[in-house]
């Protein structure tokens, strides 16, 4: 009989890897189904004449199928790869690792699809929620699609003034967006694996209907992260809404009179950092205690 | 053996398991010898498959420990890999061809011996180009008996590995046992209630009640004459007390389970 010369631990991860990544291989078919659909509504647009096209749909779809992909896979997962002797923290450093390479990637890609179509003024131009960090300051304008929008650019003189660093996109503004990037796509990516582990945990006590229950409002939710909605408005004074923010990057101040955002990106790479360590904590812990009953899981 | 030298084998020490805080395994102390077939009976609910999955690493036990060859089982990787369990579930997600189901053991497993998986299909009238799901039941469990006789595991845990057999396959499957065992000793652990049919294949009976170890002894030793297995078993099942006990064999003393 033949046996390879591997050690186990290594086969093991090789194998957990594989059935992960064919795992992310059909979430990336169906983003680009997605965003084959999206591109034409997008071509009908610059097509039709249209001023240089905006749109967010990207970002929001990549982090979408991001949180989804992190969400389901411990649910897909776990109870094959427990059958076939992979033990649980193989399981869990595995899909750490994975969802922050993909989340990595994934901000790779974003930054360069909006590095591109911003410095060669497309017809095209891909939008980033974290554009905002290419300057000082920004203000809360309008919502377009969930999109915050705008930029330093439409500040007052007087009061950019206020401000000799507003007016000019940041030495390090690139940098910074890249940087946003990279938070926002981790933070999604480790939500998904954190509820993710819990509707597996959920799932594996039998719990199929209220899994189930919890898989769809993890959906909605999904969806609803993904199209930013939960942006504070204009004037939001509570402390909820300022909370958000800071976590997103932006600071209430005041400039000259009038209500500004002041942009630090160490703020969402610290939470980004936390949600991180909370997430994997957390994944652990869970993961350590469940298991595949006779039976019930059905996976294995 | 030097006091220094782990025990070779399968040892289960204290190991306790309760569901929602009702017991339905031990405290079990059990040692499961290299190259040995095991029966394992007991009625339903005598806690056959807990203890299964537990070995197996797909049940947490609340208490005990459990080692192979002295290696903690929950802390190595490396000793969980070397148990193979089959039960009711299956070991995939989606539809899959026998072939793919196959390759699927051996890359997880570290080696397949093709020869004897197919020989064993063959045998049972089994095309191993044909798709699992399209199978009946009992060819199904057919392939994934082949399958656990061809990866390189050195314990087999097999709970109700005869369930929807026919006669023919389960006597084909008793001698492509004792086959397999020849060319490759490994610990074969088979739970099932088909206790005269095993008897020629086991070597030694474990009998659970109550998720306790009523008795653990050689087949020879009760299985001669006008006695049987079977009464021996059903007597310790129905709660008589074991009168067969070997030196150095686990026997419940405590009935109560």
């Amino acid at each position: 009989m033949a046996i390879t010369t591997t050690s186990v631990h290594a086969r093991l991860m090789r194998m957990t890897l594989r059935k992960h990544g064919a795992w992310l291989a059909c979430c990336a078919v169906l983003l680009a189904i997605v965003l084959a659909v999206n591109a034409s509504y997008w071509w009908q647009l610059t097509d039709g004449g249209a001023t240089p096209a905006t749109s967010g749909t990207l970002e929001g779809s990549l982090a979408v199928m991001l949180f989804l992909a992190a969400l389901v896979w411990p649910c897909l997962g776990f109870g094959t790869l427990i059958c076939h002797g992979v033990s649980r923290r193989t399981i869990v450093r595995e899909q750490t690792v994975t969802n922050l390479a993909v989340a990595c990637a994934a901000a790779v890609v974003l930054f360069a699809g909006w590095l591109v179509t911003t410095s060669l003024g497309t017809p095209l131009t891909l939008s980033l929620a974290a554009s905002r960090f290419r300057y000082a300051y920004s203000t809360v304008m309008a919502h377009d699609g969930g999109i915050f929008r705008a930029d330093v650019g439409v500040l007052p003189p007087s009061v950019a003034a206020a401000a000799p660093e507003a007016g000019q996109p940041l030495a390090m503004g690139d940098c910074y967006v890249f940087l946003g990037t990279v938070a926002t796509m981790v933070v999604v990516a480790m939500a998904g694996q954190l509820i993710g582990t819990v509707l597996m945990v959920v799932w594996s006590h039998g719990h199929r209907l209220m899994a189930a229950i919890g898989a769809v409002v993890m959906l909605v939710a999904g969806l609803e992260l993904g199209g930013m909605r939960w942006q504070p408005q204009p004037g939001d004074d509570s402390m909820v809404g300022w909370l958000v923010d800071a976590a997103k990057g932006g600071v209430w101040t005041s400039l000259d009179g009038m209500r500004a955002v002041r942009t630090v990106v160490w703020l969402p790479l610290a939470y980004a950092a936390m949600i991180t360590v909370v997430a994997v904590w957390a994944t652990h812990r869970l993961t350590d205690r469940c298991e595949v009953p006779p039976d019930r899981g059905g996976m294995c | 053996m030097s006091p220094t030298t782990p025990p070779t084998g399968l040892a289960v020490a204290g190991v306790v398991k309760t569901y929602a805080g009702a017991a339905a395994l031990g405290p079990i102390d059990l040692m499961l010898r290299p190259g040995v077939i095991y029966g394992l009976f007991g009625r339903n609910g005598a806690g056959k498959s807990t203890l299964l999955g537990c070995l197996a690493g797909r049940l947490l036990p609340d208490r005990g420990t459990m080692s192979l060859d002295g290696v903690d089982l929950r802390a190595s990787e490396d000793a969980q890999s070397r148990v193979y369990l089959v039960n009711d579930t299956l070991p995939f997600l989606v539809a899959t061809s026998i072939r793919s189901f196959f390759r699927n053991e051996e890359r997880f497993a570290g080696g397949f011996d093709w020869g004897f998986a197919t020989r064993m299909l063959m045998e049972a009238g089994i095309d191993p180009a044909s798709r699992f799901h399209q199978l009946p039941l009992g060819r199904r469990m057919m392939v994934r008996l082949a399958a656990a006789l061809a990866v390189p595991a050195e314990v087999l845990l097999l709970d109700e590995p005869m369930l929807g057999l026919d006669a023919v396959n389960r006597s084909l499957f008793h001698r492509l046992v004792l086959e397999a065992v020849a060319e490759r000793p490994r610990t074969i652990v088979m739970a099932t209630h088909l206790i005269d049919e095993v008897a020629p294949v086991i070597e030694r009976a474990i009998v659970l009640d109550h998720g306790r170890v009523a008795d653990e002894c050689a087949v020879d030793s009760v299985d001669r004459g006008s006695l049987r297995l079977q009464d021996h078993v059903v007597r310790l099942m129905a709660g008589g007390v074991a009168t067969t006990p070997e030196p150095g064999n686990a026997v419940a003393s405590d009935k109560e389970g």
